[in-house]
This record gives C-alpha cells, structure tokens and sequence, in this order.
C-alpha cells in the first residue's frame, strides 16, 4: 500500500505539469487585453508599462519557464488586476473559506441524505421513500441559483432567521453550505437507497439474520458498510460538483471564497489567478481521488491486491 | 420419541401483484432428536421455502406464514417475536446455505464472522472467541486454522467457504441444523467430503438435520428419514431404506426411475426417463390432486380430478398422499 | 481491523472540525462596543465590488474611488454646482497654463506628519512612473513632461522625471504647468488619481502599504479593516482638519458582488444604504415603489456606434437615429428614469443649454426616418449589432432590432463576452461590426471627457469618424480658458456630431442615472454626484 501511495504522489508531478501547459497554452488563445477593464481604451504607454511590468512582452516560452519554476519555489506570481495582491495572497487568505464551504455542503450531504436513503431503503415503497426521492430529484432539478435566491427570500428577508449573505458567523455558513450540498445530497439518498436495497437482497444478510446476530448489527456491520462503498467512489466524482457549484453560491452568498474569483479572473483575463487556481485545484482533484481510492482498499477487502 | 421439531399444516404463501403463491400448501413432518430428515423435490416444489419458514427468514412482504404450527422443543416458533427469534436462529437452530460463495460478507474476515456469532450468544471475550474460532475451523477440516482466522471469503475455495459457513453454523451447538442443498454448488468430489462433514459433526455434536436436496443419491447416503415434497405438500414421508425399497407415489417412483442406472447392461442404449409434464402453477393450484395432470395412475372416474387426496398413513411411519399407491395398484391388478 | 461504520465517522468529523474551525475563525466583532455616552453613529452599507487596489495610482475602478476619496483628502472636491471646492487646497491661482495650488497647514498623515506640497510631488510622479505602470497614468497626460515620462524606456526614465512640470515650491505650495490651459483642470483634482500617498510608507512596505495594518492616510476616516472580498471598515479620523463636522463613527461596509443579493440585504435590514452601483434591471419596477429608493443624474452616456466604413451614407446613420424610441426603451426596458439622449454630452453638464442640439427626438420620429432612409443611397438592409453580454443590454437591442424592422433593416445580433467585444471594436472596429454599444462614464465635469472620444486618433473612437474640422475644434476648445467661449466650440463640435447637418457616427440612447437604495435615516446626506462619488464625511443618521 505505501508503495502505491508513493506512486501516485510521484504521477501528480507530471500530470500537473501538463495542466500548467493546457491551462497557459488556452489562456493564450483567448484574446483579450487584461489591462483593458473598461471601455476605455489604454494608452499605448500605459499598456507597454504594463506589459513590461508583468513580463508579457516576453516569447511565451520564456514566461511559461518563468512560471513553471514560479509554481516549484511555490510563488504563484502577481495578480494582474488586483494589483495590491499575489496570487500566493489571494490563495491564503480565500481559499480555506471555499474549502470551508465545500467540507460544510458536503458534510450537509453526509449527515441528511446518507440516512435518508437508509431509511428509505429499510421501509421501502413507504410514503417516507416516495418523499424522500421525490425530494431527492427536485433537488437534482433545481438549479442552485434558483434555490439560493429563494432561500435568502424566503429564510433571510421574509422570516429574518438568518442572515443573507457574508461568511464571518456560524449562522452565515448555514444557507451556503446548505445550497452548495443539495445535489450532493439528492444524490446520496439515491445512491444509498439504491446500494442498500441491494445490499439488503444479499445473501450474506440472509446468513448474518440466520446467525441470530441483533437487527442493528445487522444493518450496521452487515448491510450499511457494503452499502457505503460506493458512496466513497461518489465522492470524488462529486468534487468536481461542490467546485464548480461553488462560483454560483459563493457569488450570490457573497462568500469571499475562490470559487467565484476563479471564474471572474477568466473574464478579466487575470492569467496569474487563473493559471495558479487551475493548479491548485488540479492537485486537490488528484489529491481527492488518491484518498477515495486508499479508502475504497481499506473498505473493500478484495480489492487490496490491486493496489500493490 | 423425543421430537425436537414438529411442523404441522404449515402454508406459507406470496403475495405479490401477479396473485397469491401458495409456495408451501400444507406441510406436516417432524424431525426427531439427534436424526437427520431430508427433504427431497424438485426445484420450485417448496423445499427452501418451508426451511426459511422454520427460521422466519422469508421478507415478510411479500411472503407470509398464513396458517400451520412449528413447534421446537414444544416452543411454538410462529408467534415469537423477532427479539426472541434472534435468541432462536444459530444458537438452537441453524442454517447452512446454498452457495458457499455469496453466503459469507466479502469485506469482513471470515474470523470476524464466526466470532460475532459465538459473542452473540456465549457472551465469550475476544480471546477465547479468538481461540474457539480457531477450534471450529479446525474441526471442519481447515488447515492452518489460527492463520486464516485473517483471511477473507474470496482467499478461501469454494469447498472451503463452505466449510467455513458449516463452521459458523455449528458454533453454538444448536439442536438442529437446516442445510439447504449445501452441496448443490460444489464439485462433485467435494460435495462427498461436505456431506460426511456433516454427517460427523451431527454425530459429535448430537444435532437433529434437515438435509434439504433434490439429489436422491444424497438423502439415500445421509437421511434417516425421507419427506417427498411437490407442488408445495408433503407427498410421501418414510424412513430412508424403506421409501427406497418400497416407494408408494407415484412421484416417488418416477423420481427413482429416473435416476440412472449404471448397473444394468444396456444402461447406455436406454434414454433417461423422465417424467413427462411440468409442476403446477402455484398461484393457482388445481383443487384436487396436484399431480394428477402428470400422472401415469390417473383415470377418468376417479377422485383424482375431483378431491385433493390426504396424507394417510399407510404403514406405520410411512404416509403418502395419493389416491394410487404402489401396494394398491398391485392390489388391484393382481 | 475492525472498522465500525467508517465513514459515517470521518462525515461526522469532517462536519465537526469544519463547525469548530468555522466558529473559531473569522468572527467578526459585530458593531463597535459603544461605550456610554453619546450613541454612536454607525453607517452600515453595501459595496458593490471588491476595490483591485486602493492605491491611488493603481485604482481605477468606482469602489476603489469611493474607497480613496473618504480615506484620503484630495485638494479640492466639487461642489453641489460642480465647481471646484477647497478640501486640502484652501487656494488656487490659474496664470494661463500654469496652476498654483496652497495647502492648508492643517492637513495630518495618520501618523502624525504634516501634508506637504512635496508628498503631492512625489505621488503624481509616482503615478507615471513607467514602473509602476499605472491604468490611469494618462488622467495626468495634461501636465508637461508626464507623458514623456510615462512613456520613457527604463535607461531615460530617470531623467525624464525631473522633466515633469510639477513642484513643490515649498511646503505648502504646488506648482503645476499644462499643455494646453485645460480649464477644467483644477476641478479634475477632485478624481483620485491626484490622490496624495504617504511616501515612507509606500516605500517601507511595498505593495503591501494599502493593508489596513501598514496604511497612513490623511482623510476623514481611517482604513479600520479589509478583509478582502468580504467587508471594508472605515473608522472616523478624530485628527482629521474637520473632524468636529464629521457625523459617523464607523462605516461597516459590505462587500456584496451580486446584484439581487445586495438588494435582499438592504431588505432584510442588514446594511441601510447600497453604493450605488445599480439595481437589478428585473426589479426595477418593484424598488421604484419604496420609500427608500433615490435616483441621482449621471454624467453618462449609453449609445449606439456606427462603423462608418460598413454604413457610409450618412442619411441611413440618421434614419436608424430616428427611428430609435428613445423613451419607449428606458420606460419598458432598463427603467431606470434614464433621460433621453439627443447628444453627446449629458444633461448637467456645465453648458449644456449651449450644446445641446434639438435635433434627434426623444421618441421615435418614424416618418422623418423612412424620409431619411428613402434618401440613403445604397443603403445597407442586412447589419448586425454588436453588445457585450452584460444584463440588460440585450433587452435594448432586441427593442431596437424592431424599431429598424420598421424601416426596413434586418439587424442580427450578435452579443459577446466582454474582452472579446473590446477586441472586435479595436479600434478600428472588425469589418463585421455595423453598429455596437457602449457607454461613455465622466472622469471629470467638463463636456471636452465626451467630445474629445470622437477625435481622429481617439483610442475610444470605434466609428471611423475622422474629421480634421472636428480635431481642430478640440484642440482649439483646450486651450480656451473662457467658459462662454468655449462653449461655443463645444456646441460646434456636438452640432458636427448629432446636428442636423452633423455626420452622425454614433446614436445616442440614454443618460444614465445612478439608482440606490438609502434607509430614510440616511436618505437626505446620503448623496451621489454626478461622477458616482459619495463623501462620507457629510452623512448624518438621523433618528426616524
């Protein structure tokens, strides 16, 4: 198991090279003068300052090398628009809070839908599993813009419980997260439900039930932990979700997150910001999904041979 | 007579939304202390059904006991309450499964899966658990038993896992042990071994079994006592040698004919006989005798089509539900 | 190894540790802890973006302004009749080109130095500084030598610093020569970009300086806190020059991106002004109704441009003017109580009733437009309009897509994202532009900021209007010092514009107009002038 740790943190070199390039190498494609912010146009001095400044009026090999060794001394470089600020400073101080956003959403994810679909599954054709996967798809359905605005509607403005927007108090963190994990969660349910009624049907239930063993070992040594072995594999997949769903939450929550920024520096063609939160995230997602596959070998026994 | 299980008109029936099956339609036996029954019929005809019944590990929708008593020990088994079955299963009575591969849970050590049973109901501390797991993996023929207490289902050979299943099942010393064609997914050569497994255990232990089988040769190698079972009844009930000698429905007898012979010379020109006619539907069954569409006996102008026969007895120990048994029909043409 | 229910534990941990961290972390101390006395008056507001930069040789856009000009004391501000009005600069003296500023002896850096005319020295040649490459280096091209310097390659650089006209005669007295006599020069003080920084400082700390914990400014208020994309503090300066006049105490402000989301803060009583930067289109007609809601005139523009080279008959330019309906699309489409547009230059501008030209209709006049358009020879049936994909702009030009259907021209769409437009637009705008938007905002009061965009070397100019008449109108305009006179240039160069006998390059749609939303407790001090700038020094909560 060490070894194939070992392994795949050597791969992510590579591989996070290589989206460096992709990442630089589309930048580049897409026109766009990111000193331009607004409709005036820049003075030829002001935008030859400014390139001189920021090494753009350099041959694309020697900046992609310049910001290659930038990201192995781990300096992210300079933003391009908010001048103030590095990359480096964007990413500590705004980072975590996104990271915050996306534990929180999942861990909304975890704690409502993974028992939803469990007791779904154990009364199932009940009116609680019509409800609940019912809820499950419109929560699938509903875009999260949509479901964000009627949340400050109708829980912040209308009853005043909580408040609209912002990040600084425990009671910020509830709507956001809340928002962020609502497909996750409608997919857990599902999921869960799914797996377990499966799980239910085996026959080494059966022989656990004709052992004498009580119901809640049963379902929870027996049924759950097979159950949940898939919903390990979901997770990583379900990254990618909470990342990208992130922008629209962070933006309307005004949750001083990445998320959004990562998208408004695309638009502003802020190339530091964009290549550096594309590294980022790029070595989160491989990082997610080294630890859902050493979880799924220490869950799943038979796979273990596998990972040698 | 020390009858450990009485089971008496037992109906257990499906509901689902095609209709009602009446999987088992009236079932009487009992198993004697220390004695092995097996229960014989082909697939479909009820056999597991009643098994499961006694255990009351059918899913209860669809399937419901309807009627019948099963009496353990003089302790009536229908209207327990799940907490008190769960006292019940594997530590008085026990189940052996048919398909050693998908009995046992893949993602836990099989010495976690028998320890968790002799915890439940011998309230052992892990160590000694530890130590009489190794004991029973030893006694089902496992070699290295202490290491492969470690070692997961999919590390095990089919043959062993269900060992490893029989192992479990006997932990506890339960007073009756219901094997539900434990040999059907086996090879052939391994299936003999399992067999006097069990058949030593029994004696070591002094269990009463259920040998449930549709192989005949099997319940003539292991059975004291014979129940013939079709379309959800109790056909024909006898000790082992005397249902072998002298078979009196005519079910019996086409299942014995159809077994090959190997002795005879010609064995290889003659076609296998086989018994023309498929079972009934069991979601509506015929009113009367539910053999008749099948049998050689059956006339017109007789009860056949008309009344379901009932089991009688017609020699001490034998009992048949038929309205044409062997020693009638000789009786007649004689 | 047994492991019970696994992950269930790791949910319930990640949950937990997440729920621990967020308590722990950022909590923000809600409101001052009023001590006895009087009640302190707290402002709580809604900011519309967060400020790029607060260093006001890097800042362009309108938070960060808004941000400067309260932290920080320009020398001069403008008034409520948009004349120039003494802030740090208690005089002034205008000698043909040359500009003589005396600061106040009052005016205090946060640490305790005095303001000096040198500090103003060493900013503005900051600003240009090639180094430093600031955006807005060029809002000082009006001084001899700057642009020279800001254009120095790195060798001459030095050099041509000392060539820049401006200097600090003496402490109190800053000296600065012009290009041309720019009478509105001294007005344009009040923008931030002639903003004062505290020299050690910014050399101590680099670009760090802005940060709460290393800044030093000279304004009403202190910078108290930024947490960047989240809130900006600002506190009273009790060692400000005025501080005695000053109302508030603290400032909580907001930072909130989202449109629709700012508007249900203000609504959910958790912020009682918004910064003006703009409601949400959809709600318009909603927020019309409150109490709380303001609308303030702009010194702005939104209109259409041609590209001649696609559209060279001048007659189907004027037809397609007429044709729009002015008033029909700011009642039904960006419902702001915008004002019709029928000229460059907006309505409160100084001079105005000089300029302004009478010539195109506020609603649409469609029988003088088929008249022009039966004139127009060759004239072009299949265009395309070109927007950018921001809200609302798409509403106006299908509305005008119709209106053009109705004389008989095919408009296709076409919306872009932003960096991209500004690409097609060049310029030179792509052949495949016809006719584009945008919108032109004031940098400073004086109608040469939307007449001097249509030169033949403009970089603003998308339409390929080149008229050597009307470059010689502007240079002359900048170098008149008398407003009467000047004027009258100004209505030439309009007339040369959107006259009757004018070429017509662009079309003008509306005047903006700022919207806001203002607690009636702030309503009446709570103001935004004409250039989308709010002195919070003057607000007072009263009690409702």
């Amino acid at each position: 198991m060490a070894a194939y740790i070992i392994r795949r943190v050597v791969w992510t070199v590579p591989v996070v090279l290589l989206v460096i390039f992709m990442t630089f190498t589309l930048m580049k494609q897409i026109e766009g003068n990111p000193f331009r912010k607004t409709e005036r146009a820049v003075p030829a001095a002001v935008q030859a300052n400014l390139e001189r400044k920021f090494n753009l009026n350099k041959p694309w090999y020697v900046q992609y090398a310049q910001y290659v060794k930038g990201v192995a001394t781990g300096d992210l470089g300079p933003s391009l628009v908010l001048r103030d600020r590095t990359v480096n400073d964007i990413v500590e101080e705004q980072f975590p809070r996104s990271i915050e956003l996306g534990l929180l959403a999942f861990g909304w994810a975890v704690l409502l839908g993974v028992p939803a679909g469990v007791l779904a599954a154990m009364r199932p054709n009940s009116r609680f599993d019509y409800g609940s996967m019912l809820f499950s798809n419109v929560g699938f359905a509903l875009p999260n813009f949509l479901v964000a605005t009627l949340l400050i509607y109708f829980v912040s403005v209308k009853w005043g419980m909580l408040p609209t927007s912002g990040w600084t108090t425990w009671q910020h963190k509830i709507l956001p997260s809340f928002t962020l994990g609502l497909v996750p969660m409608a997919y857990f349910a599902r999921l869960v439900r799914g797996t377990m009624l499966e799980t239910l049907q085996q026959d080494y239930v059966r022989t656990a039930k004709a052992k004498g063993l009580r119901r809640r070992r049963v379902l929870t040594v027996h049924v759950l932990r097979n159950s949940l072995i898939p919903v390990v594999t979901a997770a990583a997949p379900l990254l990618g979700y909470i990342i990208t769903g992130s922008f629209i939450v962070e933006n309307i929550f005004a949750v001083p997150g990445i998320g959004r920024y990562y998208v408004t520096a695309v638009s502003a063609r802020d190339y530091s910001v964009v290549m550096g939160l594309t590294v980022l995230l790029s070595i989160i997602v491989i990082a997610a999904n080294l630890v859902v596959d050493i979880l799924y070998g220490i869950l799943d026994p038979r796979t273990r041979e596998a990972r040698t | 007579m020390g009858r450990l299980l009485e089971v008496e008109d037992l109906r257990t029936h499906f509901f689902t939304r095609a209709g009602v099956v009446r999987a088992v339609d009236g079932v009487d036996f009992s198993v004697e202390k220390g004695k092995t029954l097996g229960i014989v019929g082909e697939s479909g005809c009820g056999k597991s059904v009643t098994a499961l019944s006694i255990m009351r590990l059918l899913p209860t929708p669809p399937a419901r006991i309807v009627s019948g008593s099963i009496r353990f020990d003089g302790r009536e088994l229908t209207t327990l309450s799940e907490r008190e079955l769960e006292d019940v299963r594997g530590r008085e009575v026990a189940m052996v499964f048919q398909d050693p591969m998908t009995a046992l849970n893949p993602t836990l050590t099989i010495g976690t899966q028998i320890i968790e049973v002799l915890r439940r109901h011998l309230g052992l501390d892990d160590r000694t658990a530890r130590r009489r797991a190794a004991e029973l993996l030893d006694e089902v023929g496992i070699p290295r038993a202490r290491e492969r207490l470690d070692d997961y289902p999919h590390q095990f050979s089919g043959g062993m896992r269900q060992r490893v299943v029989i192992a479990i099942a006997i932990a506890c010393e339960p007073r009756l042990l219901i094997a539900d064609e434990p040999t059907t997914a086996l090879d052939v050569t391994v299936q003999a071994q399992v067999l006097d497994l069990l058949d030593d255990l029994r004696r070591e232990h002094e269990m009463a079994m259920i040998l449930i089988t549709h192989n005949m040769g099997v319940v003539a190698e292991s059975a004291d006592d014979v129940a013939v079972m079709y379309a959800g009844q109790i056909v024909e009930q006898a000790p082992a040698h005397e249902l072998f000698r002298r078979p009196e429905h005519p079910y019996t007898e086409a299942l014995l004919a159809a077994l090959p012979d190997l002795d005879d010379n010609g064995a290889r020109s003659r076609r296998l006989a086989a018994i023309p006619g498929r079972p009934p539907d069991l979601i509506d069954p015929p009113q009367a005798c539910r053999f008749a569409a099948r049998c050689p006996y059956a006339g017109c102008g007789d009860s056949c089509a008309l009344e379901p026969p009932a089991l009688r007895e017609l020699r001490p120990d034998h009992r048949v539900r038929t309205a044409h048994p062997a020693s009638e029909r000789e009786a007649v043409t004689a | 190894m047994r492991l019970r229910f696994p992950m269930l534990i790791a949910a319930a941990v990640v949950v937990a540790v997440a729920l621990v961290a967020a308590g722990c972390g950022s909590g923000d101390k809600k409101g001052a802890a009023g001590d006895g006395g009087a009640k302190s008056q707290v402002l709580k507001m809604a900011w519309g973006a967060e400020p790029p930069s607060l260093d006001p040789g890097l800042a362009t856009d309108t938070t960060s302004s808004n941000v400067l000009l309260n932290i920080m004391d320009p020398l001069v501000r403008l008034g409520d009749d948009l004349q120039p009005v003494a802030a740090l600069a208690e005089s002034w003296d205008v000698d043909g080109k040359v500009v003589t500023f005396h600061l106040r002896d009052d005016g205090r850096w946060t640490n305790g130095d005095p303001v000096t005319a040198q500090d103003f020295e060493y900013s503005w040649k900051r600003t240009l500084d090639p180094k430093l490459a600031a955006d807005y280096a060029y809002q000082l091209y009006g001084i001899v030598g700057a642009e020279a310097y800001n254009n120095a390659k790195p060798a001459q650089a030095a050099k041509l610093r000392d060539k820049v006209a401006v200097k600090a005669l003496d402490d109190r007295t800053l000296r600065v020569t012009l290009t041309s006599a720019q009478p509105w020069f001294v007005q344009q003080m009040a923008h931030h970009s002639f903003l004062a920084v505290h020299k050690p400082t910014v050399e101590k700390h680099g670009t760090k300086w802005t940060e709460p914990r290393n800044i030093v400014t000279n304004g009403a208020f202190k910078l108290a806190g930024w947490k960047h994309d989240a809130s900006i503090t600002l506190v009273k300066n009790a060692d400000w020059r005025n501080a005695d006049d000053v109302a508030l105490d603290r400032v909580e402000g907001r930072i909130i991106v989202d449109g629709t989301t700012r508007v249900q803060a203000f609504e959910a009583g958790e912020v009682d002004a918004l910064d003006g930067g703009g409601l949400p289109p959809a709600d318009m007609a909603r927020l019309k109704q409150m109490p709380e809601y303001e609308k303030y005139p702009a010194l702005g523009t939104y209109y259409y441009g041609f590209n001649l080279k696609n559209i060279p008959d001048v007659n189907q330019r004027r037809a397609m003017a007429f044709a729009i309906d002015r008033q029909s699309i700011i009642d039904n489409v960006a419902q702001a109580d915008q004002i019709p547009a029928t000229g460059m230059v907006p309505q409160g501008m100084p001079g105005f009733d000089v300029i302004k030209q009478d010539f195109l209709p506020t609603s649409a006049d469609l029988d003088k437009a088929k008249e022009f358009m039966a004139k127009a020879e060759d004239p072009k049936r299949k265009i395309t309009l070109f927007h950018n994909d921001a809200p609302g702009h798409k509403e106006v030009a299908v509305a005008v897509q119709a209106m053009w259907k109705d004389i008989g021209i095919d408009v296709t769409i076409k919306a872009q994202e932003w960096a991209q437009y500004l690409e097609v637009l060049g310029p030179p705008p792509s052949d495949a532009v016809y006719v584009y938007r945008l919108g032109w905002i004031g940098d400073y009061v004086d109608p040469m900021n939307f007449l001097e965009l249509w030169t033949s070397k403009s970089g603003n100019n998308n339409t390929r209007f080149a008229s050597p008449a009307y470059d010689r109108l502007i240079a002359q305009a900048r170098d008149t010092a008398d407003d009467h006179d000047r004027y009258e240039l100004y209505r030439q160069a309009e007339a040369m514009l959107t006259g009757p006998q004018g070429e017509m390059p662009i079309s003008p749609i509306y005047w903006y107009t700022y919207t806001n939303l203002e607690r009636e407790s702030v309503k009446d001090t709570f103001n935004i002038n004409l250039l989308d700038q709010f002195d919070l020094s003057k607000v007072v909560i009263k009690e409702v």
